[in-house]
């Protein structure tokens, strides 16, 4: 059974792949416009099935103690057209599980360039703010070390991209290159949480700012994000109103009810370096993630060292992450029997699973079949914390799980 | 005598390979008109990273590549830009599927690439120094 259900998902993933290569064709002989190429086929399983790890907070299932193909697997293409040096039109479409349990494609870039110079960018459309150093080509498996980014820090951005306007600017002071990219804009999205399932969200009047540096081989950045997010949760409201209606024989549940709120800031910062030599490669990034909703369960501070050394083909490469819970109410402490133990169940099962520290210990192997395919495997030992992880059936959340990842990724 | 001679043919083919390497050496040109008379291997290697797109005088600069697969682009990219073909993919596949760059142009081959470069004032191109001529100025030789 779980075998057709993953022949079934891998039709319809050949089927998405090869619906975009076939339009991709047809508007390639019809006009001047340049198509490239991006996928993975990942297999991914754990030491567990107590919880499932997810790649992505969107995804509605995980890598459990069977072979996982959803959590990696995607394929996307890119059609640009560029009549000019001035103007482009640019569009990328992307196949991978959703979170309505299909793989449909879904527009993840499209937007119109305007660049008066050589230096200035304006684009307007759908586009991926690079709040994190990766997070704009995070799709595309090839162009990084491991078989994903670091999920500890990667999965602090829960929305995929944004609809409004960014610039791009760029100069230089001697040797040092700097580039300044800003953005507004807005986007409604779906994630599939813990108890409360598909939800969806919507985040508005947002905007970021990140700059970068690149002198030589080494190279870095900082970023800002901010805007409001509504969450479309009513088992959530739901909670925050039984908690208040029971306020008056239990204060602490009235305290909890009134941080409670599907309406919320959401801010990240980001600071980043790197060093990216011949052989040796080396990446550290440092996040935080505010987000005052719902208690700040989301609050998350979190980092990553990462480092890799090649040998030709071979990348041996590790990494270290680990992510911080900076929420400040207790999740634990109130009555688990009596009347008001149903309560304190709901509380812990919706917020619980998301106010935790997390970490990851990563070593593995990159090789290039060729210049644009390369296999990569990876061995994980995890303390899962924060939202990434599914619940199955409400069992404890083990302390540590091993996590085994193989993938073929190509860039054409 | 007869004993020495394996070693003779070793020495004598060592020293055909060095005048050979000597004559495949790789040189970076512009055109005439350029201000500049040398660039660093560094810079050289950023305006083919798509990192910055203006020479040192400020003007703007399109470097021109040659074919993949080709031993003096494989050359060219180990020993001035310093990136092997997969690192050099993943580059660009991060500013491409992002739309922040393109990778260089590349032409048919040499004299393509040395047609264009005399022609244009913000080319820039590689190739094995027995191609290069009066048409373009030398700036830049990886030894």
């Amino acid at each position: 059974m779980v075998h057709l259900r993953m022949l079934t998902k891998l039709m319809c993933f050949c089927g998405a792949g090869l619906l975009t290569f076939t339009c991709n064709s047809f508007a390639i002989a019809n006009l001047p416009v340049e198509a490239s190429f991006f996928g993975t086929v990942g297999l991914a399983k754990s030491s567990s099935d107590e919880i499932l790890f997810r790649s992505r907070v969107a995804l509605p299932t995980g890598a459990g103690e069977n072979w996982s193909f959803e959590n990696d697997s995607k394929i996307g293409t890119q059609l640009s057209y560029a009549p000019s040096d001035t103007f482009s039109a640019t569009i990328q479409a992307l196949a991978e599980l959703n979170s309505d349990d299909t793989y449909s494609p879904s527009i993840e870039w499209a937007y119109l360039t305007y660049r008066p110079r050589e230096n200035l960018k304006f684009r307007l459309g759908r586009t991926v703010f690079p709040t994190f150093t990766a997070s704009d080509y995070s799709n595309v498996d090839f162009a990084f070390l491991p078989v994903r980014m670091p999920h500890d820090v990667y999965s602090l951005v829960p929305f995929p991209g944004l609809d409004g306007i960014d610039v791009i600017f760029n100069t230089d002071a001697g040797k040092t290159y700097l580039t300044i990219q800003a953005l507004a804009g807005q986007r409604d999205f779906n994630i599939y949480n813990n108890g409360i399932e598909r939800t969806a969200y919507e985040l508005k009047d947002s905007y970021g700012l990140r700059f970068s540096w690149r002198s030589g081989e080494w190279s870095g950045g900082a970023g800002y994000l901010q805007g409001t997010m509504r969450v479309d949760a009513p088992d959530v409201l739901a909670l925050a109103d039984a908690l208040s209606s029971v306020a008056g024989t239990y204060p602490e549940f009235g305290v909890l009810a009134d941080e409670i709120s599907n309406v919320g800031k959401l801010i990240i910062r980001s600071v980043d370096v790197h060093y990216t030599g011949y052989r040796f490669s080396f990446s550290a990034e440092y996040v935080q993630r505010r987000w005052n909703i719902n208690m700040n369960v989301s609050d998350t501070d979190a980092y990553y060292i990462l480092g890799g050394y090649n040998f030709g083909k071979w990348t041996p490469y590790a990494f270290y992450s680990d992510s911080q819970n900076k929420s400040e109410l207790p999740l634990s402490g109130y009555p688990a029997a009596g009347p008001l133990a149903p309560l304190t169940a709901t509380l812990t099962s919706l917020f619980g699973p998301i106010a935790t520290d997390g970490s990851t210990r990563c070593i593995g192997l990159r090789y290039d079949i060729l210049e644009n395919l390369a296999i990569k495997t990876q061995f994980e030992r995890i303390e899962p914390g924060g939202s990434l992880y599914l619940q199955k059936n409400g069992q404890p959340v083990p302390q540590h799980i091993n996590l085994y990842s193989v993938a073929l990724s190509f860039v054409y | 005598m007869l004993k020495r001679l394996p070693l003779l043919v070793i020495l004598s083919l060592l020293t055909v390979c060095s005048f050979a390497a000597y004559s495949e050496k790789i040189v970076v040109i512009v055109n005439n008109q350029n201000k500049a008379d040398s660039l660093s291997s560094d810079l050289i290697g950023d305006i083919y990273l798509g990192r910055t797109s203006r020479f040192p005088s400020g003007e703007p600069v399109k470097p021109l590549d040659l074919p993949k697969g080709m031993a003096i682009t494989h050359d060219f990219y180990a020993k001035v830009v310093k990136k092997t073909p997969a690192q050099l993919r993943a580059h660009w596949s991060r500013l491409v599927f992002t739309g922040k760059g393109r990778p260089p142009k590349r032409l048919s081959d040499e004299s393509a690439v040395k047609s264009m470069v005399s022609e244009r004032s913000d080319s820039i191109g590689y190739m094995y120094e027995k191609t290069a001529d009066d048409a373009v100025k030398i700036i830049f030789d990886a030894h």
